[in-house]
């Protein structure tokens, strides 16, 4: 922004401001969207179901849980593995949840989803233990992921 | 970004500053769309303990977090689809243990249940098909044979709105669950709920 010479120009220059402003638009969509991924391990192979319906986008708050083929937690949630740590883990988040909603004067409980994506070999059994722990910590919701055809 | 005369001249310089801003948000739009799970879906999981459904239907079904009935389901209504697996350390033909060895069948009022065998695969008439890992695996099989069974039942004047409940052995693998939710989505019914894992008999 430059107002010298003779005749007097006040026209501010806008252009590095708008590709400042676009850059900075564009950071903080691409954020968003890499935490998303994140909660996604490819190590998870997912069975296939071609009855499973494509992934909404709601507001609603989301625990995803990616276990494998022997029943173990992996990516964000590893360190969860021990017994018990990921009972407290869904509790405290629960409680959190049920604060924040109490705060704002919302009522009913928290809509929290309990997304499974499980290895297509895990056993059932394992995959149950991960249920009975989100309705033990006060989930109510739970989701399977699967492929709506192979990949 | 000018590119106009100064001083009588003219500057032919390549401008290519408005060129690189339109590469970076074209990159910066590919990468935010690329999603990797863009061919993933989920279902909803309704979970039942086996005493519920085993004694009777759901006893509000306004509470039941089902949709709504004309007629609350009675015990006639659930049907059983029961996945037994191969034992740990067994084989059964081509599969060891953790693969589903045969589908029990129950529909009200038979007790005894049917039984849909896995050892003979659907028949694969191309090479093609031969060839394809899905449609040759034990998976696809079960969700075809069990689709035929409830298609059928449906056809005999079966309600879509009876409840199944799906009950896979403890050691089953999970793909096998998935296909039996699947061959119960696919012929039409709606509520399908599983039941926790039946130990190892």
């Amino acid at each position: 922004m430059h107002g010298g010479g003779g005749d007097s120009n006040a026209d501010p220059n806008l252009t590095p401001l708008l590709d400042v402003v676009l850059q900075l638009i564009m950071f903080f969509m691409i954020t968003v969207n890499f935490v998303r991924v994140d909660h996604i391990s490819e190590q998870v192979n997912l069975p296939i179901a071609q009855s499973a319906v494509p992934m909404e986008k709601s507001a609603e708050e989301w625990v995803f849980l990616n276990i494998n083929e022997k029943g173990r937690l992996m990516g964000s949630m590893e360190p969860l593995n021990a017994p018990g740590e990921l009972e407290v883990h869904l509790k405290k988040l629960v409680e959190h949840l049920e604060r924040t909603a109490q705060l704002q004067g919302e009522k009913g409980d928290p809509k929290i989803i309990l997304v499974l994506r499980a290895d297509k070999d895990v056993r059932f059994e394992q995959l149950w233990d991960f249920l009975e722990t989100g309705k033990r910590a006060g989930i109510k919701r739970f989701q399977f992921r699967a492929m709506k055809k192979q990949g | 970004m000018s590119g106009g005369s100064e001083e009588g001249g003219v500057n032919l310089g390549i401008i290519i500053t408005p060129m690189l801003d339109m590469a970076f948000q074209l990159m910066a739009f590919f990468i935010m769309t690329y999603h990797p799970s863009s061919l993933e879906g989920h279902f909803d999981v309704k979970l039942l303990p086996p005493k519920d459904l085993a004694t009777k239907g759901p006893a509000d079904p306004a509470k039941a977090d089902l949709p709504p009935l004309d007629t609350p389901p009675e015990l006639q209504d659930v049907i059983t689809v029961s996945i037994k697996a191969v034992k740990d350390g067994q084989t059964q033909g081509a599969r060891a243990g953790g693969d589903a060895d045969f589908v029990k069948l129950y529909i009200p009022p038979d007790i005894e249940g049917k039984t849909i065998s896995l050892e003979e695969k659907e028949n694969l008439t191309t090479e093609a098909e031969r060839q394809d890992p899905l449609l040759a695996s034990f998976e696809w099989t079960l969700k075809k044979k069990l689709t035929t069974e409830l298609k059928q039942f449906l056809a005999d004047g079966a309600n879509s709105n009876a409840n199944i409940k799906i009950e896979p052995d403890a050691n089953l693998k999970h793909k096998y669950a998935m296909s039996a939710y699947d061959a119960c989505k696919q012929a039409g019914f709606l509520n399908i709920q599983f039941v926790g894992p039946t130990r190892a008999r």
